[in-house]
């Protein structure tokens, strides 16, 4: 194997590690000004390299959502095309979201302490 | 006409439909759906083939989506087991445990009290769910065993029947029911 190829291999693995705990509070926090449908969350999360590499996944994800009652959904018309899916958060995605905005500053930083932080005893 | 008549879309969904077999139905078919109107929405009706083609790469590979699936799927869901019965309530294990237990001093008094704390108790316990055969069965057998040796001991016994053999007889007819009953009160939950 290519070197350069298993460390993106290996890169990617981090990065999915790293978003199965953070996706689902980014997709919340996208739905916190107002309902969006589905190709529009899923738009923003892609402009946003990190978050996705296949956007389909988010699917199964939205739907874990609803069943959770983080998440409602409902089907709009609209005047230029195929009705679309709305996505809205529910009174639970408020709090569950506003817990982890509060969790996740505390989280980032700790991380960030063993990134950066000289420490001592042997290397 | 929506892009999701495209042959390339078609294959695609039916490529997700067959790897997702796993799925509940139904969830399978939120899925699809879910595909199904985002192709719509990103492909518009013109159909145009390129769009299609970017449209299907963005969403990405149909076993990274199965995988996605899988992964919000409970650990249960594979293997869908019977919702457990609902655990007997206290009360009832204990009234059980306390007719059969009583049974004994109940017949001293009065052989018909005896005889309905025993029928009610016995009908209690072996229509119940919450212990095993063998704790039953056992339980039986201890509260029967009161008034069968009671019994026995006055047919056989009753010209000789002294203060001594009374009392035991008495002991008897209280500690064996008795035994039963803390038995049941002690037994295990039953192994689901």
């Amino acid at each position: 194997m290519v070197p350069g190829e298993a460390r993106s291999e290996a890169s990617g693995r981090v990065a999915s590690q790293l978003r199965k705990g953070v996706l689902e509070y980014c997709v919340l926090a996208l739905l916190r000004d107002g309902p969006r449908y589905g190709v529009e969350i899923l738009d923003e999360l892609a402009a946003v390299s990190v978050m996705t590499t296949s956007q389909g996944t988010i699917y199964p994800l939205l739907s874990r959502l609803r069943r959770d009652g983080l998440v409602d959904t409902e089907l709009r018309e609209s005047a230029t095309g195929p009705a679309r899916r709305y996505y809205t958060l529910t009174a639970p995605g408020r709090t569950a979201l506003a817990e982890f905005a509060e969790s996740w500053p505390r989280f980032r930083d700790g991380v960030d302490h063993f990134l950066t932080a000289p420490h001592g005893g042997s290397a | 006409m929506t892009g999701t008549e495209h042959p390339l879309v078609t294959d695609y969904l039916a490529t997700i439909e067959r790897e997702a077999s796993f799925l509940p139905a139904g969830r399978r078919e939120e899925l699809l759906a879910d595909l199904r109107e985002h192709l719509a929405v990103a492909v518009g009706e013109e159909q145009d083939p390129e769009a299609v083609r970017t449209a299907l790469e963005r969403l990405g590979s149909p076993s990274a989506i199965v995988a996605a699936a899988r992964e919000e799927e409970p650990e249960t869901a594979a293997a869908p087991v019977a919702p457990p019965e609902a655990p007997q309530s206290r009360s009832r294990s204990v009234l059980t445990a306390v007719l059969l237990g009583v049974s004994g001093i109940a017949a001293l008094s009065s052989p018909f009290a005896g005889l309905a704390a025993l029928v009610l108790g016995l009908g209690l316990l072996w229509t119940s769910a919450a212990w095993q055969r063998r704790t039953k069965a056992v339980a039986t057998a201890l509260t029967l065993a009161a008034p069968v040796t009671v019994g026995l001991s006055m047919l056989l016994l009753a010209a000789r029947l002294g203060i001594v053999e009374l009392l035991v007889l008495l002991a008897v007819s209280i500690a064996l029911p008795a035994t039963a009953a803390v038995r049941l009160l002690r037994a295990p939950a039953r192994a689901a």
